[in-house]
């Protein structure tokens, strides 16, 4: 039986005895699951190390899988999401540089003034979601990078379409109340972005 | 640049500017493929595998040695009892 014409929870129930199977849900989700730890993290190198980890958890667990309704890729961003919350209280700072040159690289063009002012909104932007509690910016990843519905969202968050919606919303004004404050601190204090 | 607050709209739009899907390498991609399919877990070998394979590395030992050991001894003991037979054979010849 051809194992790329199964879906997700098919392939699961057989991935504990068999590793093609398993290998099939690597290949279809290794890339989410490592944008997710990425945004979350900011740096390749420990994203690479907990998508790792997230896989290792998820083959051996994957036998006791059971479909409760839940999407596979739901039961994955929970394996990240724990690992991730672990990642974090591990340490004590989260790492900001390579998301800063992420934004910087991403804009060369004609009008360097506008676009110079485009990537300090961007930089106090994703300080401001670094900022964030982890359910927000897990709610953002998935939203923006990810490009999932609310329904999709709450699939994986455990929560219902409508209180997503709330989140999300309540995320937005709190994100451009954190923006106006960071820009507010910025003129106060000239160059301080420099030394970041 | 204490402007006037963003609008959501002009949130959203620098979100989606800002959170855009990353590649992940290729080769590490791969080599953790290879690591979690081929190699069936995040360690080659478990400390009770290690364990099996060291013993039964004892076992043929042993038991080699032990062949060895025997076939040197068949081997002297046919050396000695072909030397006797020389000194017994040349022993009749000088007596008769």
């Amino acid at each position: 039986m051809a194992r790329e014409t199964l879906d997700d929870l098919a392939l699961a129930e057989i991935a504990g005895s068999d590793m093609e199977a398993f290998g099939e849900l690597y290949e279809r989700h290794v890339r989410r699951i490592y944008n997710y730890i990425y945004y979350r993290t900011g740096n390749h190198h420990d994203a690479e190390d907990l998508t790792a980890r997230v896989f290792q958890r998820a083959l051996r667990h994957v036998g006791n899988f059971e479909d409760k309704g839940v999407p596979f890729t739901a039961w994955l961003y929970r394996i990240a999401h724990n690992l991730v919350a672990n990642w974090h209280r591990d340490r004590s700072r989260r790492p900001v540089i390579p998301l800063d040159k992420h934004v910087v690289v991403s804009e060369v063009g004609e009008h360097p003034e506008a676009e110079a002012i485009a990537s300090e909104e961007q930089f106090l932007l994703l300080e401001a979601v670094r900022a964030l509690p982890d359910d927000r910016q897990q709610l953002l990843i998935l939203k923006f990078v990810e490009r999932m519905s609310n329904a999709e969202i709450g699939e994986v968050m455990g929560r219902t379409e409508g209180a997503i919606k709330s989140l999300y919303h309540r995320t937005l004004s709190t994100l451009r109340e954190e923006v106006k404050q960071r820009e507010s601190g910025e003129a106060a204090e000239p160059g301080s972005s420099e030394s970041k | 640049m204490a402007g006037p607050r963003l609008s959501r709209k002009q949130i959203e739009s620098l979100l989606t500017e800002v959170l855009t899907p990353v590649e992940p390498s290729a080769q590490f991609v791969h080599s953790l493929k290879a690591r979690l399919v081929t190699y069936q877990g995040e360690r080659p070998l478990s400390p009770w595998m290690l364990l099996a394979i060291l013993g039964t590395a004892i076992v043929l030992a042993l038991t080699s040695i032990g062949m060895l050991l025997r076939f040197i001894v068949g081997l002297v003991s046919l050396i000695s009892l072909l030397g006797n037979r020389r000194n017994t054979n040349s022993g009749s010849r000088a007596s008769a």
